[in-house]
């Protein structure tokens, strides 16, 4: 215990002193606080300008414009053949505030001058044309004009029919109360916990992992193995070094975790109500205990694979093409638990939640969104324990093994064969 | 103290490395472990170390099964290893903590040996900023902190310049004069010849000779004699002598050394020299050097006549 309290101690003074875990940290901080200002930033932005994204405001051809943003100067239109009724025509968005050009040359004149940004070419009262000399992705004019003129050849028809169409509105417009009492749980509040928590891993995993086998691997190619499995057994070796990243890792997402908090309360005017319920009630007391466990048990059970990676090469530079069949099963365990974010009952969710290598991340996101039988959390706790115990051994007599490996690099399966047939 | 290796055997992927190794070290002298690159010296060592485990064999101090962990030990590996990125002092409080010494001692015994080794200046420094003599000196700091009782060195002398090699000296000097068990391999024989009351060769797995030095010497150098003719070419007298009966004659660049067989006395062999108008510039008792005795063990083929000399030597 005194020889792993030793271990653990200088491994966690020198990753501390790391330059490169300092300023990882620092960088992601920053990010993260950017990233809680984003709402205020956007609040602010949407503020001062009068935007052209072809958000058209609130439309959409009613017959009161209060309140619609005045983007219709953007536009011009032309009616071909009088296809329509001008006078009509203007009583729709965006139509009511935007110039009329007599032919379509004169229209794309305009656009090519920029006096305006968008032209419609109103060929028919069911068809028209939108010329542009950009269109942003996100773009709704076509939407906007199309249900305008819908709305315009509806009321026509109403009309003709000898219906009042603003009693169609009426009618059409009764509010409806809708209240939703969840037994179990809301999915989309969940979302966001699960989302960042999922994040949250698999930063740890990769970049501890990454440093975890790395720093074995150099231990091993400063010749400095041999001096320490003479001083100290390999256990102490591996589960302080192991048990170091932990620290720092969890040190980080605690730190992260207070940022993104102390962004958040700051921010919190800004931010839209929906979002600020999804924080409130998607960080429950149980989710948050739950994804400590699983984060904690599985970011130990891949370091510990890392560790054996690290103890297989012979040299630093061969560590990162040693690591890639982890990263592969890593990589899909998050490409898989991403999946499962959107279908969190289905059985694919059921099955990841409950393997070791997929559940840290599995099970706290299908805790999250929705509810998880008893059997299936204990059982998946329990599995990971177990594989967490056997990487563990595995990297001990991995790491002890591949002290006096040098040269040619040994396969991770090999090696574990090497460590059964030792054992035997 | 006195630790015996005994009839230790390791084989890796089915090639046997070491056969039956057996030796003993008392403590109080140094022992020299020799052989040629790849006989088995590090192997040896590593096993002793529990680097990794031998197949069959056992290690006993005083008599009783080697417990590493109720012993000081410090251990200088062949291959040097100690963080290159890592300040002097930290790591050599580290090594000193993990040999069980509380983190104060660890500092104070770590700046007393880089004061003594003329180091101290670079204690903040990473190791990889230090010249290899220096770094090589670190190594062995390391292996001192703990004030060891057993002190196992495997080739500490490499890499060091004659001044280095002077304080390394004095150090294993001091840990002989301390009454601790001191075993250390080198190829420098010079350095094994200086301390070394204790010599163990080994060949091909094998130990073909672990003997008290100044007896094998002796051994060795029974019935040889140093012959140097005044004003006459080495290549001429020993054509010369060679012609005498019941003698072999060889020569270094000292002199010739003649052996006597089939009986014939010292004596009997100068009264011919005399007899023959040989005028006499040199004449001695021979005894070869290390480097000779090595030398003639290596050359010496059939292991049948190397066992021999190993029961002569008196292995336990």
């Amino acid at each position: 215990m005194r020889d792993l309290k030793t271990v653990f101690g200088f491994e966690l003074s020198n990753k501390l002193k790391e330059k490169t875990v300092r300023l990882t940290t620092i960088i992601i901080l920053v990010i993260i606080l950017i990233a809680t200002f984003i709402p205020t930033l956007v609040s602010m932005l949407s503020g001062d300008s009068s935007g052209d994204s072809g958000d058209m405001g609130q439309n959409t051809g009613g017959h009161s414009y209060e309140g619609v943003a005045p983007l219709s100067d953007e536009y011009g239109y032309v009616i071909e053949n009088n296809a329509i009724s001008e006078e009509a025509l203007k009583t729709l968005y965006p139509f009511f505030q935007s110039k009329s050009y007599p032919d379509e040359k004169a229209l794309r004149d305009a656009i090519e001058k920029e006096e305006i940004k968008k032209g419609i070419l109103v060929t028919s009262a069911t068809s028209f044309k939108l010329i542009a000399n950009d269109l942003s992705m996100y773009d709704t004019s076509v939407q906007s004009i199309s249900a305008s003129l819908s709305r315009f050849n509806r009321d026509l028809f109403l009309s003709k029919e000898g219906i009042d169409p603003a009693k169609v509105d009426q009618a059409e417009n009764v509010q409806i109360q809708a209240d939703t009492e969840i037994l179990g749980k809301n999915a989309l509040t969940g979302y966001a916990f699960a989302y960042v928590g999922m994040f949250m891993i698999y930063m740890l995993v990769i970049l501890y992992g990454n440093s975890v086998a790395t720093s074995v691997a150099r231990e091993k190619n400063d010749r400095t193995m041999e001096l320490l499995i003479t001083n100290t057994s390999s256990n102490n070796l591996i589960w302080g070094k192991v048990l170091a990243s932990m620290v720092v890792s969890i040190g980080q997402l605690i730190l992260m975790i207070l940022v993104a908090g102390a962004g958040i309360v700051l921010n919190r005017d800004n931010y839209p109500e929906f979002m600020i319920r999804m924080i409130k009630e998607g960080i429950t007391i149980d989710a948050l205990v739950l994804f400590i466990v699983f984060s904690l048990f599985g970011s130990l059970m891949y370091y510990f694979l890392y560790a054996s990676v690290g103890a297989l090469v012979s040299k630093v530079e061969e560590v990162n093409s040693a690591m890639t069949p982890i990263q592969f099963v890593f990589i899909a365990a998050f490409l898989l638990s991403s999946m499962g974010l959107n279908m969190p009952d289905g059985t694919l969710m059921r099955v990841i939640s409950i393997v070791p290598f997929t559940s840290p991340m599995a099970m706290f996101i299908r805790y999250s969104m929705t509810t998880v039988p008893i059997v299936d959390l204990i059982g998946a706790l329990v599995l990971l324990l177990v594989t967490l115990y056997i990487m563990a051994y595995l990297a001990t007599r991995i790491y002890r093994m591949g002290t006096l490996n040098y040269g040619n690099r040994i396969g991770f399966f090999k090696a574990v064969g090497m460590v059964f047939k030792n054992v035997r | 103290m006195r630790l015996e290796v005994c009839n230790i055997n390791k084989s890796f992927s089915g090639r046997h490395i070491l056969h039956d190794v057996s030796f003993r070290v008392e403590s109080g002298k140094a022992m020299g472990f020799l052989g040629r690159n790849g006989a088995g010296k590090t192997t040896t060592i590593r096993t002793l170390m529990n680097v990794f485990e031998p197949d069959s064999g056992e290690f006993l101090l005083d008599g009783k099964p080697f417990d590493r962990q109720k012993y000081k030990i410090g251990y200088l590996p062949e291959e040097r290893g100690m963080y290159s990125k890592i300040s002097i002092l930290d790591q050599l409080v580290y090594f000193g903590e993990l040999k069980h010494m509380s983190r104060s001692d660890a500092k104070k015994s770590a700046r007393k040996w880089l004061e003594r080794f003329e180091l101290a200046e670079y204690e903040k420094k990473p190791l990889d900023t230090l010249s290899k003599g220096n770094q090589q000196k670190i190594q062995i700091l390391q292996a001192v902190i703990n004030d060891p009782d057993i002190l196992i060195l495997d080739e500490p002398f490499s890499g060091l310049d004659p001044v280095n090699a002077q304080v390394l000296k004095e150090l294993i000097r001091e840990y002989i004069a301390k009454d601790r068990l001191v075993i250390f391999s080198s190829h420098q024989m010079g350095y094994v010849e200086e301390f070394c009351d204790d010599v163990t060769f080994i060949k091909s797995g094998r130990i073909i000779l672990s003997a008290n030095l100044k007896e094998t010497k002796r051994d060795m150098g029974r019935n040889k004699l140093r012959i140097k003719i005044s004003g006459m070419d080495m290549n001429e007298a020993q054509k010369r002598i060679s012609a005498f009966s019941d003698i072999r004659v060889d020569m270094d660049r000292q002199s010739l050394i003649v052996e006597c067989l089939n009986n014939r006395t010292p004596n009997e062999f100068l009264s011919e020299v005399i007899s023959n108008n040989l005028p006499v510039e040199l004449f001695s008792f021979y005894e070869p050097s290390l480097e000779d005795i090595f030398i003639q063990l290596e050359r010496d083929e059939g292991l049948d006549g190397i066992d021999s000399k190993t029961e002569g030597g008196g292995i336990g």
